[in-house]
């Protein structure tokens, strides 16, 4: 699959709704205007507005919008986030942008993290409808053995700076989450409609901060910065 | 790890093996403890031999 | 921040960029001062004054879900209590209590729900009916569950945990932050695995917008880590019984007993053989006479200086409802202290209420150690008698036969238990112990 570098140099765009520059790279199609919050979204080479996103909770994540870490020694810089709500909560997705021009999500809920990259749909192809999904459940994708460990129809609840996709605030969209026995992490995503069977695979692992060499952190009052990373981030 | 019960199990084993190894040919540990004393000759003989009695009377006890 | 030079904007707004604030809010049911010590992560406050169920809107004021008018109960540790665990502080944010009713007994615990806003979350639990404290740490990945031996296990990270019981907890207590949606009343399905002091515990949740399983951790905690991790004063209740998760003592070092149990047995049998190699047990005497004889003769005891063990092996016969005895006496030729033995012989049979009965034995040996080698002259004074009496029954005749150099199985026999029996009492109370731990499992004896 080629890509367009997602960090290489922005296009000169800017947001059509105060004027202030809208930096889109590479694959973007999404992006929140970080000056007046509305969601501009690329259609070609026009930009269209699709208004403003419900502002983004502020869920106590540590990670910030443009903070660089690497995952198991690839590079990557924090592009955007999407704030996804459930009956019981909130959790964040953000939007990874990685040194060789893919991209990935980091996963983050209830303080645990997972990094997970897109695989072809085709490796998955046909494994069950949304519904067809309960949780214990075990199952061998693309050769990981996996129990699924939470199945969950969610609404799309806010989002802040680079998205790749048309992230439309209250669009519900269904996943399954799975885990393996060596910690391994993979979601599927069927997207706004969970009556197929060929969700999109992100696969990839558990992690913690220090793992991934988060950097910077958000400063909260009260507690001390763990250490930053040893120069250049990059972590076994 | 080790912990007191293996010292006290090493100390109990090994000081058995020690009265198995030193002492099990003397044998005086763990074996009836004979009457010891001294003896005088007493009247008469067993044919032809002395017999002897425990001196200072009846009493030979002890070690 | 510099505007682009084209267009005149407003400075971006970036609130994460700024340190986030520990807000203290006046709880809109009863006016308590409510600390937010978990930030934003939190979907649900319970109010430690009087527990109404407040919710965080996005505007960031506190909406009031449910006003309830109860007392604070006192827990085990207080709200905002800060701790140091695996190396890292963490802050009591919330407080739960659930429990769980077995055979008609219900089992109370405290749940705190220990935050890092670096490192997440992290549950201590402290059960409240044993007084054992657990810490439970989100498990990295999915445990397989299956089949060993007919026993249900879990298996993670190369360890084997056993399924200990499947139960049905309540929560009926809640305090402070949770990052979500909890109250007095909610109900989960809890399947605990131990590998003492580790455990699993996997709950399922069902909500209407789908379900989760959550794979927990769990590792014994004494409560002296406990309370020195907090910087409690005074002492940790006193924990009672086995639970589910600390260590069986016993079993602690069982491999460095039992490895010694091999090498002492090995040293045994070494030892055993030098011995028994080194002793021939010569016959040193042997006679035979009638009752009323008394026998006398030198014997040699072996080379002078040394000391031995020396059997004296007496017999009688015919003897009936009779006894015989003889006096031993060894009368040294180079010293004044001459060593005496007794040995005796008897025989009684009846009839007691119709039943025949038999005892004594009319053949026996004595053994006596610490004999100075050399020369000796032998006296051996018979005496018998019929019953009580101390005439000697006719044609009675007694033999005597003594040994030098002998083999004394007691000392072979004695370390041996003391090498196999320790081992085998440890083992025993290990089993024991894993006996009182199960009996409060799903597994126990039925009774």
């Amino acid at each position: 699959m080629m890509r367009a570098p997602v960090n290489g140099p922005p296009d000169p765009t800017f947001c059509p709704e105060c004027g202030a520059p809208a930096p889109f790279r590479g694959t973007t199609v999404t992006l929140i205007c970080e000056y007046c919050g509305s969601t501009i979204v690329r259609t070609g080479v026009d930009l269209r507005l699709v208004g403003k996103v419900s502002a983004i909770l502020d869920n106590g994540s540590p990670l910030l919008l443009g903070a660089r870490g690497n995952f198991r020694g690839d590079p990557f810089e924090i592009l955007g986030r999407l704030q996804v709500s459930y009956g019981r909560g909130t959790w964040n997705e953000w939007f990874l942008g990685f040194r060789d021009g893919t991209i990935g999500w980091l996963a983050e809920a209830l303080g645990q993290y997972a990094v997970l990259r897109p695989r072809d749909p085709s490796t998955v192809a046909g494994v069950a409808t949304h519904r067809a999904f309960t949780v214990g459940a075990s199952l061998t994708l693309d050769g990981t053995a996996l129990v699924v460990v939470d199945t969950r129809v969610a609404q799309y609840r806010g989002a802040e700076g680079q998205l790749p996709f048309v992230a439309e605030p209250g669009l519900s969209f269904y996943s399954a989450d799975l885990r393996g026995a060596g910690g391994e992490y993979v979601t599927l995503d069927w997207g706004n409609d969970g009556n197929h069977n060929r969700p999109v695979p992100y696969f990839g692992r558990s992690a913690t901060l220090s793992q991934l060499g988060m950097h910077p952190l958000r400063r909260f009052a009260g507690w001390p910065m763990p250490q930053p990373p040893a120069a250049g981030g990059a972590r076994p | 790890m080790i912990r007191v019960r293996h010292v006290v199990y090493w100390v109990l084993s090994l000081g058995s093996l020690a009265l198995l190894g030193l002492e099990a040919p003397n044998g005086a540990l763990l074996t009836t403890t004979p009457d010891r004393g001294q003896v005088e000759k007493g009247t008469g003989t067993v044919r032809g031999a002395p017999i002897f009695i425990w001196a200072g009377g009846g009493y030979h006890g002890g070690k | 921040m510099t505007a682009s030079s084209q267009t005149v904007v407003a400075a971006p707004q970036r609130p994460f960029r700024d340190e986030a604030q520990v807000e203290t809010i006046a709880c809109p049911s009863c006016g308590g001062p409510i600390t937010r010590g978990a930030f934003g992560t939190v979907e649900k406050i319970v109010c430690p004054y009087c527990g109404s169920e407040l919710s965080p809107s996005d505007s960031g004021a506190l909406a009031l879900l449910l006003e309830v008018r109860r007392q604070q109960r006192p827990s085990a540790l207080p709200l905002h209590a800060r701790g140091t665990l695996d190396g890292a502080t963490w802050e009591v944010v919330g407080i739960v209590w659930r429990e769980v009713t077995a055979d008609g007994t219900t089992f109370p615990w405290q749940e705190f729900l220990l935050y890092n806003p670096y490192l997440g979350y992290r549950f201590l639990l402290f059960f409240v009916y044993d007084r054992h404290w657990a810490i439970g740490r989100p498990l990295d990945g999915a445990p397989e569950i299956g089949m060993f031996f007919s026993r249900k296990v879990a298996k993670f990270g190369g360890k084997r945990y056993r399924h200990f019981q499947t139960s049905l907890a309540r929560v009926t207590y809640v305090e402070g932050e949770f990052p979500w949606q909890i109250r007095a009343g909610d109900q989960a399905v809890a399947h605990d695995y131990v590998a003492p002091p580790f455990g699993l515990s996997v709950e399922e949740t069902h909500d209407e917008n789908g379900a989760d399983i959550a794979y927990t951790a769990m590792e014994h905690l004494e409560g002296d880590a406990v309370w020195k991790a907090f910087a409690r004063s005074g002492r940790p209740p006193n924990p009672v019984g086995v639970g589910p998760l600390r260590p069986n003592r016993w079993k602690q070092g069982a491999g460095v007993t039992w490895v010694s149990c091999a090498l002492l047995l090995v040293l045994w049998v070494a030892i055993s053989i030098g011995y028994t190699a080194s002793r021939d047990a010569v016959v040193v005497f042997e006679g035979r006479s009638a009752i009323t004889e008394p026998l006398t003769q030198e014997i040699d005891l072996g080379p002078a200086g040394d000391v031995t063990a020396v059997s004296v092996e007496f017999s009688a016969q015919p003897l009936s409802n009779a006894w015989a005895y003889a006096d031993v006496l060894l009368v040294p030729h180079d010293r004044d202290e001459a060593i005496g033995v007794g040995v005796e012989a008897d025989e009684w049979h009846g009839v007691d209420g119709g039943e025949s009965w038999t005892e004594g034995s009319s053949h026996n040996t004595v053994t006596i150690g610490g004999v100075p080698t050399g020369s000796y002259t032998l006296q051996i004074t018979p005496q018998a008698g019929e019953g009580t009496s101390t005439t000697p029954p006719v044609g009675l005749t007694y033999a005597v036969v003594i040994r030098r150099d002998v083999v004394l199985a007691r000392y072979i026999v004695l370390p041996l238990l003391v090498i196999i029996l320790v081992p085998l009492l440890l083992w025993s109370f290990g089993l024991m112990v894993e006996a009182q731990r199960w009996k409060n499992s799903d597994y126990a004896p039925s009774s």
